[in-house]
């Protein structure tokens, strides 16, 4: 396993296997903002194969995997490594038929099916939010509230592969992205807004304190975003949620967010 | 190039009015998925080789900006 140490250096890796068969098969194209991202936090890699290239994307306890492989390749073998591999499609109404291939292709390979996320949306200026409780104040997250938060964050996913690391988290504060639900100095709940461009923002790491589960904090995080991005100027906000998660999606369904036919299946090989 | 472009990208989103709208990125009319969408086809009708290092926002913001891209890569 070798490191990619350069946007330019993943550029031509990824050429080379063109060159090599003409045209390739992939799960998803990084853009050169994440591969970067990927690099500055030193956690992209690759292993040359027979018929292509695996890139590494080296999370806490699995790694996430993007293959470039050639089309006609019936199998592919993938061996065990010492974490488990995830490897990620995102599939919507103008998804391109290599995407597929390579999905049929994955599945083949002995992966399974780890989770399905669906994206929603909501136009916000078609909304009438309604008002929040005044049990709550909502603030900009920064330094004082990390602790809780993070503590939050570790409860969300089994393999903690989406808390950001300290640099990222001291970013988010910095660029007001990290939206907080308060009474007196306790974090009651959290979330990420984060630009996607002038019109559009999306949603990250929602957490709930788990003492106040099931108290409305998780709406009333909804409707502090939907405040900030109108705010902002914003003319819609997307989040991705699990497909299982009723409770989520019927929370922000009754806020107007709709199912906008994106969705993103991660595929697991386990160790 | 220029017809067959717009061509392209009508097949893609037909939602977008793309002759006038010159903020396709910056606005969210585009957004990733098309771009990996539109790599695979551009490369093909125009005999070019678009990589990760092309998939930037400015590239892709207008078609002017796209006809740009191609000439670019056919030099």
């Amino acid at each position: 396993m070798e490191s990619v140490d350069t946007v330019q250096q993943y550029a031509e890796l990824t050429k080379a296997v063109k060159k090599k068969y003409g045209s390739y098969l992939y799960n998803a194209m990084l853009m050169p903002s994440q591969v970067s991202q990927f690099i500055g936090e030193s956690k992209l890699y690759y292993i040359p194969r027979e018929e292509g290239i695996l890139f590494l994307c080296n999370e806490k306890d699995f790694y996430k995997g993007y293959f470039f492989i050639k089309e006609d390749v019936d199998t592919m073998e993938v061996e065990k490594m010492n974490k488990p591999l995830i490897v990620e499609f995102v599939i919507s109404n103008r998804t391109i038929v290599p995407v597929e291939q390579m999905e049929h292709r994955i599945r083949q390979a002995n992966f399974e099916l780890y989770v399905e996320n669906i994206r929603t949306v909501v136009e916000l200026d078609q909304q009438v939010l309604p008002e929040r409780t005044s049990d709550f104040f909502i603030t900009w997250a920064g330094s004082s509230e990390k602790e809780q938060i993070y503590s939050m964050w570790e409860q969300l996913d089994p393999y903690d592969s989406i808390i950001p690391r300290e640099k990222v988290y001291d970013k988010m504060g910095e660029d007001k992205e990290l939206l907080c639900l308060k009474r007196g100095n306790t974090v009651c709940g959290a979330l990420r807004l984060k630009e996607e461009n002038k019109n559009t923002g999306s949603i990250w790491l929602v957490a709930v304190n788990p003492s106040m589960q099931g108290a409305g904090v998780g709406r009333q995080l909804y409707v502090a975003a939907m405040e900030a991005g109108i705010k902002r100027g914003y003319k819609r906000l997307w989040q991705w949620a699990d497909r299982k998660n009723q409770r989520v999606l019927k929370t922000v369904g009754q806020l107007g967010f709709i199912f906008d036919g994106t969705v993103s299946r991660e595929y697991i090989l386990t160790q | 190039m220029r017809e067959k472009l717009i061509e392209i990208l009508a097949d893609l989103r037909p939602d977008i009015d793309f002759e006038n709208n010159k903020e396709l990125i910056d606005n969210g009319d585009l957004e990733s998925l098309d771009i990996v969408a539109l790599v695979g086809e551009m490369n093909d009708e125009f005999d070019i080789d678009i990589t990760v290092e092309h998939l930037l926002p400015e590239n892709f913001n207008s078609v002017e900006a796209m006809i740009a891209l191609i000439e670019e890569l056919q030099e």
